[in-house]
């Protein structure tokens, strides 16, 4: 096999993980952003010292940042990749010399690389949705449990206030 | 419900077995009964406290996990109840019968002005619980290993049994 066949299945490979990489993100980062509008009506800013309350504020303040993990950087090194993948295509094509097989090989083994740790910020990314899905049942149920207890307090003690 | 498991009730084997901190959500009668079933045998198995808030003690739902609770009863856990609605009582409930006459049980009745609000629960020693989050539609959240979640919940427990003990006039059937 030629080293221009190797580049363009080298070039297939990498687009083909780049769109991977590019929905994954967006589904992940449209999955925590839906997750905190969700999220928005659970208003802890002021816990009034409620140990409820109090209880899962460091989780909403965290909830409520926003942030998560993406997989943009992957996507551009990934882009540089192809685009180097082109410039080195038409090397090989002006210069048929040139026979470009250590080139080559640093070509798959950055592939390889930037395919490994993608493959491992996936799997990160997938274990912080479950983590948020499973704190936004937790918010949400104790912030649910904790409001319905207040009410209770607060029409106990409006029925023993002298009218 | 994981996608690895077929029925609810694997899933929520796999969690009783496993100790597996994960939520279970549970929207049908027959799931909030097994969920009962299991937590009330954990109870007895590890000899944990069992605290309760429901509405009413219905007999077509607490004479199913009689077993459970004679279970409980030999284990010797401490059973503590708070009944929202004592107007809803049933006559044919075996369940309130068989814990009112246990040493270690207590049903604290609560008047009807202050119950609609108090979320229902049970939970199981420090780090197990169900908690109805719609009643009507009999949502809950359970899972046997959230010692964050029941410690929250221990204190609405007894934020509200305190409420209920302070005002006048309420029945509360027998302390350990």
């Amino acid at each position: 096999m030629d080293v221009a066949s190797s580049l363009n299945g080298l070039i297939i490979v990498a687009s083909a993980i780049s769109v991977i990489a590019q929905y994954s993100d967006t589904i992940h980062r449209t999955e925590v952003a839906s997750m905190k509008d969700q999220m928005r009506d659970v208003d802890l800013k002021n816990t009034n010292g409620d140990a409820g309350l109090v209880s899962i504020k460091p989780d909403w303040d965290e909830f409520m940042k926003g942030e998560c993990l993406r997989a943009n950087r992957f996507v551009e090194a990934l882009f540089v990749f192809l685009i180097a993948c082109i410039v080195f295509h038409a090397v090989v094509v002006f210069f048929p010399d040139y026979s470009g097989k250590w080139a080559l090989l640093c070509f798959a083994i950055y592939l390889g690389w930037t395919s490994l740790w993608l493959g491992l910020r996936l799997r990160c990314m997938a274990k912080e949705r479950e983590d948020k899905r499973s704190s936004t049942k937790q918010i949400r149920a104790t912030y649910e449990a904790v409001m319905s207890s207040i009410k209770s307090h607060d029409r106990h003690h409006h029925e023993q206030e002298p009218s | 419900m994981s996608k690895k498991f077929e029925t609810f009730e694997s899933w929520v084997t796999y969690c009783r077995n496993e100790e597996s901190s994960s939520f279970i959500d549970n929207a049908a009668w027959d799931h909030a009964l097994f969920l009962f079933k299991n937590l009330l045998s954990v109870a007895a198995e590890k000899g944990e406290d069992v605290r309760l808030v429901s509405g009413h003690l219905n007999s077509d739902f607490f004479n199913q996990i009689l077993e459970e609770l004679e279970q409980c009863v030999k284990a010797g856990v401490l059973i503590d109840v708070i009944v929202l609605d004592r107007s809803l009582s049933d006559p044919a409930n075996i369940f309130e019968k068989k814990l009112g006459a246990y040493e270690k049980g207590s049903i604290l009745y609560c008047p009807k002005a202050i119950s609609s609000s108090l979320p229902h629960m049970l939970l199981v020693g420090d780090r197990r619980f169900r908690l109805e989050t719609d009643h009507e539609q009999t949502k809950a959240l359970a899972s046997f290993n959230n010692k964050e979640m029941v410690k929250t919940l221990s204190i609405l427990y007894v934020q509200g049994k305190n409420l209920i003990s302070g005002i006048p006039n309420n029945n509360q059937s027998q302390v350990a």
